[in-house]
């Protein structure tokens, strides 16, 4: 990385993802509510700058009386915890299965990329909903699920990546200077391809995102009463209308966390891929 | 040793004459000059040679001949670019539009890139011509294979209906002289058009461009850092050096007696074919990169022969023994000797 | 250490099947890329490959150093086939035969640092400690000219002809009996081709190391080497003494390469053009 990459902008991306990891990790100490109780005197209160509501409860509460500021604060953990995990799990498996399908060539190649290609072919949707009415939901499962869903698309990328670097010329050295195969792959495909992987795995914490809040929205994500934004949203469902801020600010959360990874994601990119990437 | 007689130049006004071409690009540091107070005179039908190395700001040259550097405000073009009586740089779009292609034109380096890969070698001609010349007549698929076969193309009608993908480099660069003549210029830029090319490809390439240009009285600015195409193809030529022309001569005199030390280490640097050498005479360090301020010659830092009037004064272009012109103080008398 | 050449190649050859779609569906068609070739370097002697585009060396001089099989004939290595090698013999022929590249700037891993790249051939041979390679690497980088405090660098500070020293210096590292050049200096501009031939002339004048120079620039070759093939379409057209090859060559395609090269010298290059329309004209007559 050179001192350009430190940039103002990339600054304060980072400073805005650092933000929302902090908010998740310290947020059992910053509800000004406990999320599970609901106190049903005060159900549907608005947000306190609109009428009826109060700073007790900032953002208003929800059909069950329960804080939703404190419940989005929670929420935020279940998201992310969900969007790091599984992004991790499917880049380790993806990249691996792809590195060896790069680098091996012929019938390995073949076979493993059939086997992405149905990966990726694959409704995450359905696959959800089978699972869920199969072994129940449970956050481990949505981190399976999910996880399962992604790893082709690192398994694509790390193939690629692999075959462009196997064919340069310090890879044909490296084999004349008498490196093992394994050799090579650790110390010349794996940091030169680590870059693009870096970058998707950033993307994709956006899409893994928005793909939780579906499947709670659905009913098939984190099980209630884990305050989860896409349950918040479904939950708010029927008040869209009369007590609005129960579904919008769950959905507010899940632009402005997706935005902030798609940024870092594309400042990343520039600093780890210039090459590519030229403004 | 006895120079052969002089090339009869026909006309006394030149073609093409450059006055104090300077060409600065903004970086971040501020203005770099790429092409420092360039001066180039190109008569009609002659063929002029300009030789350097990477870096040394040739290609950008070419491109400020032809106005095709991009207009933005990070490129700073200043000085003369007067052809046949017009001063090309004082022109707008429009009017330079009708000189480019229709009266100079240009052979750019990579045969690659410069043809489009979605169209046949004989539809791009086609379009050359009608660019230049108005309607598409029944005339047109005629003049397009007499283009090709100007450019010594075998078997033309075969060869316009293939795509640049299925043509060797060779055939390619052909058609790329096919279309920069298609709108019959009087000036041709030729930048490093066989650098790519196998050398028994090149040979034959540069027949080809001998025969064009006996034919249609073509003047050539022949662009390249080998000087075995100089003396094969050149009449004049000018050597470039870090944004500079150092030295400027008769491809004769230039080679018999090179009046510049750098010319002299290029000369040098090419081993013979016949004979046997221990060593071949280096150049060391590196060519200056654009940009980095230096006082005196340019050359200095690398030449055998600086002294201190070299470090701390840059030379101007004064008149050689050689009957041209060089930017040195104190240049090399010896005549070159290697026998061949 | 016997008087057989370090590398051989017997009636070598490498085809490649390619699908292509015909009319009638696909057929096959074999490019020949390497079709019968002879060719020996013995220890200490410097020899040369010169051929245009397209004529195979490169793909012959893959098979030479162990990164491709051929499809028929074969490959020796100090009089053993490369094809019965054993793990040990492998690791011996690695260390013993060494290639430089033509494209300086692929051939460096960019994310490595110069000590690391020059010290690869010692470290997968896993024999020598730390300390031990980076005295070698430190010696390898003084050998060509370059600086022992280089090896902390990334590639990208060093220019074009500064990373083919790198390149060099590794192939050196190892000390090996041969180094394999495919086209080291076609990328480089003349005033630094100088420099890396110079410096390619020095170490076959210090050293029993032997080369094999392949190139398309035939003054080059002569310029370093003893003996030369001339290698068109897969096959190789003429061999022999370098001096004999290129005052008298006797094959018309390397008489055509030979009569291709510009000597930088306009009055010979003219005599050379009256010749030819000379001949022409009496061919006609």
């Amino acid at each position: 990385m050179t001192r350009d990459a430190l940039d103002r902008s990339t600054i304060v991306v980072l400073a805005l993802f650092g933000l929302l990891v902090a908010i998740a990790i310290l947020a059992p100490w910053l509800v000004p509510h406990d999320p599970y109780a609901g106190d049903l005197a005060n159900r549907l209160k608005p947000p306190a700058w609109l009428p009826g509501g109060d700073a007790a409860n900032l953002l208003g509460t929800d059909v069950l009386g329960r804080d939703l500021l404190s419940r989005l604060l929670i929420g935020a953990r279940v998201s992310l915890l969900v969007a790091i995990l599984s992004v991790l799990g499917a880049t380790l498996l993806g990249s691996g299965i792809g590195v060896a399908a790069g680098y091996a060539g012929g019938w390995i190649d073949t076979l493993l990329m059939r086997v992405v290609d149905l990966a990726i072919s694959l409704p995450m949707i359905l696959l959800a909903l089978l699972v869920g009415v199969l072994v129940g939901p449970s956050l481990t499962n949505i981190v399976i699920i999910i996880g399962l869903v992604l790893w082709a698309q690192f398994a694509r990328m790390a193939r690629n990546e692999t075959l462009r670097v196997k064919n340069l010329a310090y890879v044909d050295l490296a084999r004349a200077a008498g490196c093992s195969s394994t050799r090579i792959v650790r110390e010349h495909v794996l940091p030169n391809i680590a870059g693009p992987l870096i970058v998707l795995g950033t993307l994709q914490v956006g899409t893994v995102i928005v793909m939780e809040a579906s499947l709670s929205f659905l009913g098939v994500g984190v099980p209630p009463p884990a305050p989860a934004w896409g349950s918040m949203i479904a939950e708010g469902r029927s008040y869209v209308f009369s007590a609005w801020w129960i579904c919008i600010f769950p959905g507010l959360a899940i632009l402005s966390t997706v935005l902030v990874a798609n940024f870092l994601g594309d400042r990343l990119a520039q600093v780890l891929t210039p090459e590519r990437h030229r403004e | 040793m006895t120079l052969p007689p002089q090339p009869v130049t026909t006309g006394a006004a030149p073609l093409l004459e450059v006055s104090k071409l300077t060409v600065e690009f903004r970086a971040r540091k501020g203005w770099v000059t790429v092409v420092e107070d360039l001066d180039l005179c190109v008569r009609r039908k002659e063929i002029v040679g300009i030789v350097g190395e990477s870096g040394c700001g040739k290609t950008t040259l070419a491109l400020a001949l032809l106005r095709l550097l991009p207009q933005s405000d990070s490129v700073r073009v200043s000085g003369k670019v007067v052809f046949d009586g017009t001063d090309l740089l004082g022109l707008d779009d429009r009017a330079m539009r009708s000189f480019r292609g229709r009266r100079l034109a240009m052979i750019p380096q990579d045969p690659g890139g410069s043809l489009n890969p979605l169209f046949t070698a004989g539809s791009q001609v086609e379009e050359a011509i009608l660019a230049h010349g108005g309607r598409r007549t029944a005339a047109t698929h005629e003049s397009m294979l007499g283009l090709l076969r100007s450019v010594r193309l075998r078997n033309v009608e075969t060869r316009a209906r293939q795509y640049p993908h299925e043509m060797s480099g060779g055939m390619r660069q052909r058609v790329a002289g096919a279309i920069a003549t298609a709108g019959s210029p009087e000036l041709l830029i030729a930048d490093e058009p066989t650098t790519a090319l196998d050398v028994t490809v090149q040979a034959r390439y540069l027949d080809m461009l001998r025969d064009l240009q006996a034919s249609t009285g073509l003047a050539i600015v022949f662009i390249t850092h080998d000087l075995g195409v100089v003396a094969s193809l050149c009449e004049k030529v000018s050597v470039m050096y870090a944004g500079r022309i150092v030295e400027e001569a008769g491809v004769d005199a230039l080679f018999a007696q090179p009046g510049h030390w750098y010319t002299r280490a290029l000369l040098y640097s090419v081993p013979p074919l016949t004979g046997h050498i221990e060593r071949l005479e280096s150049i060391p360090g590196l060519p200056p990169r654009p940009g980095s301020i230096r006082q005196g010659c340019r050359f200095s830092p690398r030449c055998p022969n600086a002294r201190d009037r070299c470090l701390a004064e840059e030379p101007a272009l004064a008149a050689g023994s050689n009957g041209g012109s060089k930017r040195c103080w104190y240049p090399p008398d010896e005549e070159y000797s290697r026998g061949r | 250490m016997g008087d057989e050449p370090i590398l051989e190649a017997l009636g070598v050859c490498r085809y490649f099947r390619t699908r292509q779609k015909g009319l009638r569906g696909a057929s096959r068609d074999t490019i020949k890329a390497v079709d019968g070739v002879d060719l020996a370097i013995p220890a200490g002697r410097s020899i040369g490959l010169v051929g245009e585009s397209g004529c195979g060396k490169s793909t012959l001089s893959r098979l030479l150093l162990m990164l491709d099989a051929p499809t028929g004939g074969e490959v020796r290595y100090r009089g053993r086939r490369t094809s019965a090698l054993n793990r040990r013999e492998i690791a011996e022929f690695r260390a013993d035969i060494q290639p430089v590249f033509q494209d300086p700037f692929q051939s460096l891993d960019p994310r490595m640092s110069v000590g690391r790249i020059v010290a690869e051939p010692l470290r997968a041979q896993g024999r020598l400690s730390r300390a031990e390679i980076r005295g070698r690497v430190g010696y390898a980088l003084e050998r060509v000219e370059l600086r022992r405090g280089d090896g902390d660098r990334k590639p990208i500070d060093f220019s074009g002809g500064q990373r083919q020293r790198i390149a060099i210096a590794r192939a050196l590292v190892s000390a090996p009996r041969l180094l394999v050049l495919d086209e080291p200096v076609s990328s480089q501009d003349v005033s630094i081709r100088a420099q890396i031939l110079n410096l390619l002339k020095d170490i076959q004048d210090e050293s029993q190391i032997a080369f094999l120079f392949i190139s398309h620039d035939l003054s080059t070759v002569r310029f370093l080497c003893d003996s030369v093939y001339v290698m068109r379409r897969g096959q190789v057209v003429e061999s022999g003494r370098a001096e004999d090859i290129f005052s008298a060559p006797s094959h018309p395609y390397t008489q055509a390469l030979l009569a291709s090269w510009l000597p930088p010298d306009p009055a010979l290059a003219r005599r050379r053009r009256e010749e030819n329309a000379h001949r022409k004209r009496s061919d006609i007559t």
